[in-house]
This record gives C-alpha cells, sequence and structure tokens, in this order.
C-alpha cells in the first residue's frame, strides 16, 4: 500500500465487526447445536468413565448387571468421549472457524442440523448398543453393526458443507487453520471408510484386521481431532493476543510433516505383536519423524505468545488453550519415544499407555476445546459467561485433575510394566501394587466431573441467559485497569482491509 | 497455500502413502496366508473355531474381555529382568508361562474380529486353553476372588444361575463355598448376629461336620470364628450354581485358545 | 446492563440494518428474532441483544494472520538429524520387508536353525541344581494359580496343599507316583491330609521335559516346611527317573486323557522303582 492507512476509520472497524456479527449470527443455530450435543455427552462420557475407574480398584462396585460389566462399560465411555464429546466439538469448531476464516456465513443450516442429529443417534445408538450387549470389540469402532451408517452419513454432510463454504470464501488469503480443517474433513473419512470396510463389510484375514485397526485408531487422533485442535490453537493465540502467528513457514512445516509422518505412526501399538517387523519399524521411525511438525508449531505458539504471558492471568480461552498447546507439545513428544522398541517393551500393555492416551485427548484436545468454547460461545449467544467462580473451578478441576491422572496412571504403569517383564514377580503382586494408582485416577476423575459440572452449568446458563448479566469479557480475575477492552490504537493498526 | 487444490493434492498424496505402505501392502502380504500343514496326514494348524467356541468369542466380544487380556505373546527377546545374578535375561511372555512360543500371524487368520488386545491388567490369554482346567475356569469367570483373593477382574455371576436343587446335584454345578455362592458375584458374611442365629440352629451340626472332616474337634479360643470360617467353605445346601449356555460358551472358546503352543517354522524363538 | 458504546456507528442503525438482513435471510432464525433472542427467554430484552452481540465483537482483535520469520537454523539441522537416523533405523530393521520374520533383529535367524535347538538339554544332578531350575518351572507352569505361592492349595476348590502332603514328603510318597501325577494328571478323590480331595490334576508330560518334570518335584519336595531330600548329592527324583516311568507305562498318553486315580497309585508300592540306580524317597 502505497500510504499507509494511519487515521483508523471507525467505518471499517464496524463494517468487519458488522460482517463478523453477520457470519456469527448465521452460524449460531447449527454450531449451538453441536456444541450443546458435545457438552452432553461429556458429561455421560465422564459418568461412564468414574464408573469404569472405580471398577477398576472395587471389583464389587456394581458388578451385578451385565450391562455395566466393566468391558462395556469402558467400551460405551470411549463412544461416548470421542465421538459424541470430541468429535462433535471438532465439528463445531471446523464450522465457525472455517467460516469466520472465509469470511463466509454458514450456508445450508438444515443440512447440518441432519448431520449433527444423525451424529447424535449415532452416538446414542452406539453407547446403549454396547451397554446391551452387541459389541464389537475391535478398538474405537466398538459400535454394534448398526451404528457406522449414521456416523458415515453425518461425517459426509459436515464434509461436504466444509468444502461448499470453502469455496464461497470471500477472504483470498487461506489461513493455516484453514488448511488443517480441510485436511481433516478430507481424511477421517477416507479412514473410517476404509476401515469399517476392512475390518466389518469385508472382514480381511488374521492379523490385517488389527493393523488396519491401528492405523484408523491412531489417525483418529492425529488426523481428525489433532489437526482441528492445532488449528483451534492457531486461531485463537494469535486472535485473543492480537499479534500475527510467528511464522508462516513454520506452519507450512508443520502442516506437512504432521500430513506425510502421523499416518505412517499407527503400528506403534503393535509393537512386538504378530505382526511383520518392518511394519513396527516402518511406525517407529514415523513416530519419531513426529518431532518436526510438533517442534514446528510449538516454536510458532510460544514465539506469538512470548511477552503477552501475563495475559493468561486474565482470558479463560487462552490459558485453556494455551494448556492444551503446551500439552501438545509434551504428549507428542512422549508418544515418540513410547514407540522406540526398548521403552515400549517396558511400557505396552501398561497403565502408561493410557495416561498417555489421555493426556493427548483431554489435556490437550479437550482443552483447546474448553478454550475455543469460552472465547466462541459468547459470540454466538451475545451473553458473557455469568460466573469467573464456576470458571476458575472448571479450570483448575481440569488442569490438576488431568495432570493428577497422567502422574499417577505414568508411575503406576512404567513399574506395572517393569514387573511384567520380569517372570519371578506373581501378577498378584503386580495388582496389589497398582491399586494405590488406580484410586488416584478415580479421584483425578471425580475432579475432572466436577470440572465439566462446573462448564455445562456454565454452557447451559449462558445458553439460557440466566443469570446475573454482565457487560465485558468474563476473566479469571479482573484486571487492574477499569476499561477490559484492548488499546485502541493497536487495535485499530491492525484492521484488515475491508472491501 | 492459498490454493484449495493444493491443500488437496498434498493430503490425497501424503495419506495415501500410508493407506498404501500400511494398508494395502500389508494386505498384500498377510491377507492370504494359509494354515500350515507339514505333510497331509497331519491336522493343519490352525483350525477355524467351531459350534460352542464360535459361540463363546462372541461372548468374548461383547463383553468387552480384551480390553484387560491380550492374547498375543511377545517374543523370546521381548521382555528383559535382571535376575538375582544380575544378568540380563530375555523372554518375560514365555517365562511367564504364557505360551511355548511367540505368536505369529498364522496363529490369528480365523480369529474375526481378531482381539489382539493393547492392555495388560490381566494376563494374556493366547494360551490359556493349555493352563486351566474348565473347572477353574468357571469358577474363576464366577467369582475371581474365589481363586486369587487380589483379583480385580468383574465377577460376571450373570453368566451363571443359581437354581434350587431338584434330585441330585448336577454334575455341571460349580464347586463353590457358601461365601460365594449365597450373593452372586460377591463374597458373603453373615454379620454376629446371624452367625449366632446359625449357630444356635445347626451348630451341632456344623461342629459334627467339622469334626468328620479335620478329624478332631476345635478347641482353641478363637474357635468360634474357625468353625465360621470352616462353615463359608461349605456348599449351601439346596442351591447350586450352573453356567449357563453363554458361560458354557465363553469357557469353550477359552478353553480352544492355544495359539502359542504348536510350533510353527516361522516362529522361531 | 448496558454500557455506553465506545464506538459509535458512523449511521445510526449499521449494525442493526445488517443484522437484520442477515437473519431475515436465514430461514432458520433459531430463538433470534429480528430483535435478537426471543424475548421469551427469561432473561433477556430485545433492545439490548444486538448491543450484547456488538460488545464482543467490538472488542475483538483483527482475524489472526501469517507472520513471516524464518524457520530457525537448528530446527532444519534436527530435522535433517532425524530423517538421517530415521533412514537407518527403516533400512536396518525392516528384515527386507519380509513377511514372515516378526522380530526386527532376526534378520540372521533367517537361514539358520532356531540357537536353542542345538543344544543339549540340562540334566542337574543335585538337590541344588533341581529346586533352581524347579522353581522357574513352577512359576512358568503356574502351579500357583492352583496350589498357591504358599503351597497350601485351596480346599474349598478341590486343590490339596503340597506343604506337608503325605504324598509329597510322606507316608505315600514315593518317586514313581509323583512322576505319574505329574505327567498323565490325575482325577477323581485322593486323601490328602486327611480331607478328601475331588478336584483334576492337569498333565504336564506333554508340554515339559523330564528334566523339568523333576526339577519342579525336587522343588515342592524341598520347599515350604518340607525337606524330603537332606542329603544335596543324592536327589530322589532326576530326570532318569521320570524318562523311566515314561517307558515304563508304555505308550501311555500325556495330553490329559489317560489320568492316574489314586487308586492306580495306591496299588504302586512305596518302595517300587522305576529306576533301579535311584535313590529311595526319604519316608
Amino acid at each position: 500500500m502505497a500510504e499507509p492507512a494511519a487515521t483508523p476509520r471507525l467505518t471499517d472497524r464496524d463494517r468487519s465487526a458488522a460482517e463478523r456479527a453477520a457470519i456469527d449470527a448465521s452460524c449460531r443455530g447449527p454450531v449451538l447445536y453441536f456444541t450443546t450435543s458435545a457438552v452432553v455427552w461429556l458429561l455421560i462420557g465422564s459418568l461412564l468413565a468414574l464408573v469404569a475407574s472405580i471398577k477398576l480398584h472395587s471389583p464389587y462396585f456394581l458388578t451385578g448387571s451385565p450391562e455395566l460389566t466393566f468391558g462395556r462399560v469402558r467400551m460405551a465411555h470411549l463412544q461416548a468421549v470421542a465421538m459424541g464429546w470430541s468429535s462433535m466439538a471438532t465439528v463445531a469448531a471446523c464450522l465457525w472457524l472455517m467460516c469466520r476464516l472465509s469470511r463466509a456465513e454458514l450456508v445450508y443450516p438444515k443440512l447440518l442440523y441432519l448431520s449433527g442429529t444423525l451424529w447424535n443417534v449415532g452416538v446414542l445408538v452406539a453407547v446403549l448398543g454396547i451397554l446391551l450387549g452387541d459389541a464389537q470389540s475391535v478398538e474405537w469402532l466398538d459400535a454394534p453393526r448398526y451404528a457406522p451408517p449414521f456416523f458415515v452419513a453425518g461425517l459426509g454432510i459436515v464434509a461436504a458443507w466444509v468444502m461448499a463454504v470453502f469455496r464461497r470464501r470471500q477472504e483470498p488469503h487461506v489461513y493455516v487453520t484453514q488448511w488443517y480443517i480441510l485436511a481433516a474433513v478430507f481424511w477421517f473419512p477416507w479412514l473410517y471408510l476404509t476401515t469399517v470396510f476392512m475390518i466389518f463389510w469385508s472382514p480381511a484375514t488374521g492379523v490385517v484386521q488389527p493393523i488396519v485397526n491401528w492405523w484408523f485408531g491412531h489417525n483418529v487422533l492425529g488426523l481428525w481431532f489433532t489437526p482441528v485442535a492445532v488449528g483451534t490453537a492457531y486461531y485463537l493465540i494469535p486472535k485473543i493476543i492480537g499479534r500475527p502467528i510467528h511464522s508462516y513457514y513454520l506452519s507450512i512445516m508443520g502442516f506437512w510433516a504432521l500430513a506425510l509422518f502421523y499416518s505412517w505412526a499407527g503400528m506403534h501399538h503393535l509393537i512386538g505383536g504378530p505382526i511383520p517387523a518392518w511394519l513396527a519399524t516402518a511406525s517407529t521411525v514415523g513416530s519419531m519423524m513426529m518431532f518436526i511438525p510438533v517442534i514446528a508449531v510449538a516454536i510458532n505458539h510460544h514465539m506469538t505468545m512470548r511477552g503477552h504471558f501475563r495475559r493468561l492471568k486474565y482470558s479463560p480461552a487462552l490459558r485453556f488453550t494455551v494448556f492444551g498447546a503446551i500439552a501438545y507439545t509434551w504428549v507428542s513428544f512422549q508418544g515418540s519415544i513410547e514407540a522406540l522398541k526398548d521403552f515400549n517393551e517396558v511400557v505396552h500393555f501398561t497403565h502408561y499407555t493410557v495416561a498417555h492416551a489421555h493426556l493427548g485427548v483431554y489435556g490437550f484436545v479437550a482443552m483447546i476445546f474448553f478454550g475455543l468454547y469460552y472465547y466462541m460461545i459468547p459470540r454466538l449467544t451475545g451473553r458473557e459467561w455469568v460466573s469467573p467462580l464456576l470458571i476458575r473451578v472448571h479450570f483448575w478441576c481440569a488442569a490438576v485433575g488431568i495432570t493428577l491422572y497422567f502422574v499417577s496412571l505414568s508411575i503406576g504403569g512404567w513399574w506395572q510394566g517393569r514387573m511384567l517383564n520380569n517372570p519371578n514377580i506373581p501378577f498378584g503382586r503386580i495388582i496389589d501394587y497398582l491399586l494405590p494408582y488406580l484410586y488416584a485416577r478415580s479421584i483425578a476423575g471425580v475432579l475432572l466431573t466436577v470440572g465439566h459440572l462446573a462448564f455445562a452449568t456454565l454452557f447451559v446458563m449462558n445458553l439460557f441467559g440466566w443469570g446475573r448479566l454482565r457487560s465485558g469479557p468474563t476473566y479469571f480475575v479482573e484486571p487492574e485497569e477499569t476499561t477490559p477492552t484492548p488499546t485502541t490504537e493497536r487495535a485499530e493498526r491492525e484492521l484488515i482491509p475491508v472491501r | 497455500m492459498d490454493r484449495g487444490m493444493v491443500i488437496f493434492v498434498g493430503a490425497l498424496l501424503t495419506f495415501s502413502s500410508s493407506w498404501l505402505g500400511l494398508i494395502l501392502f500389508p494386505y498384500w502380504q498377510l491377507n492370504n496366508e494359509q494354515p500350515f500343514q507339514k505333510d497331509p496326514t497331519e491336522t493343519p494348524y490352525p483350525l477355524p473355531l467351531q459350534g460352542l467356541a464360535l459361540a463363546g468369542k462372541t461372548v468374548y466380544q461383547q463383553n468387552g474381555c480384551m480390553y484387560c487380556h491380550s492374547q498375543q505373546v511377545r517374543s523370546e527377546r521381548f521382555g528383559n529382568w535382571w535376575d538375582e545374578h544380575g544378568q540380563m535375561r530375555t523372554g518375560a511372555d514365555i517365562k511367564r508361562g504364557w505360551g511355548l512360543r511367540r505368536t505369529v500371524s498364522r496363529d490369528y487368520i480365523y480369529d474375526n474380529p481378531t482381539m489382539l488386545g493393547t492392555m495388560r491388567t490381566g494376563p494374556d490369554l493366547a494360551n490359556v486353553g493349555v493352563r486351566y482346567s474348565e473347572q477353574w475356569q468357571h469358577t474363576h469367570t464366577f467369582n475371581p476372588r474365589a481363586i486369587n483373593q487380589w483379583s480385580i477382574m468383574p465377577s460376571f455371576a450373570f453368566l451363571y444361575t443359581k437354581e434350587r436343587i431338584v434330585g441330585e446335584r448336577s454334575a455341571k454345578a460349580l464347586k463353590l463355598g457358601r461365601e460365594w455362592t449365597v450373593n452372586p458375584g460377591y463374597r458373603w458374611r453373615p454379620t454376629d448376629r446371624e452367625w449366632e442365629a446359625i449357630l444356635q440352629q445347626h451348630g451341632d451340626s456344623i461342629r459334627s461336620r467339622y469334626r468328620a472332616e479335620h478329624g478332631s474337634d476345635l478347641d482353641s479360643p478363637d474357635s468360634n470364628q474357625r468353625l465360621l470360617e470352616f462353615w463359608l467353605t461349605t456348599e449351601e445346601e439346596g442351591y447350586q450354581i450352573v453356567p449357563t449356555a453363554e458361560a458354557e460358551a465363553l469357557i469353550a472358546y477359552l478353553m480352544a485358545l492355544k495359539k502359542a503352543e504348536f510350533p510353527l517354522p516361522e516362529a522361531k524363538e | 446492563m448496558t454500557t455506553p458504546n465506545p464506538y459509535p456507528p458512523a449511521e445510526p442503525d449499521c449494525v442493526q440494518a445488517r443484522q437484520d438482513a442477515a437473519v431475515a435471510s436465514m430461514h432458520d432464525s433459531v430463538g433470534l428474532s429480528v430483535d435478537g433472542p426471543a424475548t421469551t427467554m427469561p432473561g433477556r430484552s430485545g433492545s439490548d441483544s444486538v448491543q450484547a452481540l456488538h460488545d464482543p465483537l467490538m472488542r475483538e482483535q483483527a482475524e489472526p494472520r501469517d507472520g513471516f520469520e524464518p524457520v530457525p537454523f537448528w530446527v532444519t539441522v534436527i530435522f535433517g538429524a532425524l530423517l538421517t537416523w530415521g533412514g537407518y533405523y527403516l533400512g536396518t530393521n525392516s528384515a527386507d520387508f519380509r513377511r514372515d520374520v516378526y522380530d526386527r533383529s532376526d534378520l540372521s535367524g533367517l537361514s539358520g536353525p532356531a540357537v536353542a535347538v542345538n543344544l543339549p538339554d540340562p540334566d542337574p544332578q543335585t538337590v541344588e541344581d533341581l529346586k533352581k531350575i524347579g522353581a522357574e518351572v513352577w512359576t512358568r507352569a503356574g502351579c500357583a494359580g492352583c496350589h498357591q505361592a504358599n503351597g497350601q492349595g485351596n480346599p474349598g476348590q478341590n486343590i490339596p496343599p503340597l506343604d506337608g502332603s503325605e504324598w509329597v514328603v510322606g507316608e505315600q510318597a514315593s518317586a514313581a507316583r509323583l512322576s505319574r501325577i505329574l505327567l498323565y494328571g490325575l482325577t477323581g478323590p485322593i486323601q490328602v491330609k486327611g480331607r478328601t480331595y475331588n478336584g483334576a490334576m492337569p498333565n504336564h508330560g506333554n508340554r515339559f521335559k523330564d528334566y523339568e518334570i523333576a526339577a519342579v518335584l525336587t522343588y515342592i519336595r524341598n520347599n515350604w516346611s518340607n525337606k524330603g531330600d537332606p542329603d544335596n548329592a543324592k536327589p530322589a527324583i532326576t530326570a532318569a527317573v521320570v524318562r523311566a516311568a515314561r517307558e515304563k507305562e508304555g505308550g501311555r498318553k500325556t495330553n490329559g486323557t489317560q489320568t492316574v486315580t489314586a487308586d492306580e497309585l495306591l496299588k504302586l508300592p512305596l518302595d517300587y522303582r522305576d529306576l533301579e540306580t535311584a535313590a529311595e524317597v526319604k519316608k
């Protein structure tokens, strides 16, 4: 531009705000539908998780009925939190972020309602079907035979929708979050269809099934949840702070390295198993190569945050998101090391892996989505969060809960693995050793559930407009300045040109 | 990267590399594995599950057993520990008695779904069919703590029926003391008041039974307690616990799990 | 609650007009009337809503955009190092991508037989050596699963104790009897320490070698309170003894279909020995 727009024009700011208002208004219905469904499934999934966790150290707990036997509750829990909470929050993120970043209004809302309903029905059918005895015992795909069509249909609608909105974009520049969303809605249907085909519809022979299964299972984490969660962090961190993301080149490197390497890592769940050696080796290499995209993303986020860490004291959205982003780095580094053969020898089959998995889906994915909710929901409903106390309860229960969960099961799992590898230690001794860690995990689960209840309370109150109305953002603690809005000059300077 | 086509093509190529490498190629390599038969007179190994065992596999599947029990034995070189001489040794799975050799892909060709499992909350079951008798399996499945006090495995009492004995006790009835059968799936103890009442009513017969089995009377200070312990191990009168068809199927499946017994040429460890 | 808008719009109803137009065109204004959230919802009044929707939007930063810092050099170095390691590891641990090699370090085993095949079986001759191997066999065979780690068995489950059992170190014990129990399994009632047990001892002859059976028998005879072989140099049961028992039984199946019974064992005299030169079992 030859001449910098020195004097900020209030109409520019107005117009961009007006545009965003229109986008948010158009997104309101479908996104709130998905976010509400996700919160409901979060609560159901938390309850199932608590039951499962208690049963492990107190086997007489609710052991009378077949519907509540540990195996079934565990499978139902996974479906509720993975396909219910996480997936629906992922879709909500895709919808809103794609609209916002494309600067295009949400189209075909009725199709999205249909998709959300199909999805809800699918998860309900999955959870009930499993508890009533129709489970498949295929990891991540335990849902009975009649559930996948709902997911395929719901997912297909979302994928097509993302393409449709992307094509209508007003914004010529495609931001990194959009790459992740586009890729995720392309990859997940491919994953799902291939796996359902090769395990259920035309079952492959023998160990080919777990090979396909873990290609799917690992890629659900890495090519569906991770891209959208990382994309969300890529949106929220620079957005809330008001700075550009540190390096476009690191974004490119991070995205393509994730695309290339993550999908190869799946066989690390089968190291030492009855699969040819080269498969395990290929996955060890793929897993170690994941250091690259994770380092790239970590640098990007950290350098963008640098100098602004004090904002974590105030902004719930930022704090949850940064917690999640740090957990991403940590869990990915841990995962890469865990795929090395000598480490895997010890921790395979143990609770260490359970701790790792939960750090990923909860410490990373769920925390970032909580951050998204805290940012997005007030913009959709037009109401601020009513209670900073409940937000504080939610954050601290979540943070302390997941930390306790991770630490207790990692320590327990590591020693469980060492003891499993020593045949002179009778199995009973291993169980006795693990009990205190399993109790600690239940306590962590209670904390997490309390946090979810606080979150759900906040969510419902915001949705229905209950509670005292607030103006201005709801912070953890009120800042010293009286006007909570950012300084005008900086905000004006960073206007995007309005057409 | 402002063009959707670039993103699409890139995502397609990167992902299809893993699809080709981890799905298609292993499928081509492993999908048509045949059972091993040294010469035509020998039975091929493995054989597909049939009848009751096949039905039992479904029970195993529907109750999520795979999520605590793996079904794969790792090789002689996996799993190291240091023995009392400070020497490193390997092969923990095999040394624990979970199999005579590691399991290989041929062991699973008739499994559908192939439930390898990724947790060992409980022991590995690939070769469990050779380790325990049917009777042990039934008792253990009914209430694992009847056999192992430390067990955290759920009780599967809902796979068994407690019924009144009509005529003779069934040959299939579980041989369990009353502490395990009065409240199926749980462990029962009478309260002090209940025990007093029972002693008043049946004390003599219990004592004479004790005498018959142990050949002597109780005469220690805690004889009351020891009599109670003894009485709890006796079978409940008039009732028996019998397996349902599901339980029989499940145990038949477990007894058929012999994946690490038959020597295969490719399982060199 | 209304706050004064610090950024009054240039045209009085600019935002509201766009909002109205957007809502009207949506055909599905979920709870959102032209005045904002429906007035029937508790706690909201219509005219405040646009203002409230306005606030968060007005205080928002611009949409995120990219900065153009270069990739740090050390990242490229790490990337290169990882790629090198990855290529090397893939090359050396893939066993030529064969489908029948399962252990990534097992490339040498492809052409030769397994390592252990040509080694002869050990044949321990002292009580100490037999006990050491026997302890390992005890674990590997899972004996404690029934007989318990303390050798007390489980009377409720018809599993007799081994500690102090007359069949192990007492008046009913003999090498011939013990060998047969382990080789073929035992079914039917048996009296142990004054109590009848009617269980099923599994067969072990088809899964364990003679020296292993001899070892575990020596182990149980000299463990807990049992002192069956006081002379370290003269164990009562060695591999040769077990092998002789097998031979004496002819082709008797060790797969559990031809178990022994207590009656059959009692018919074997206590001083009967399969192997003439074997040491006698101490009473």
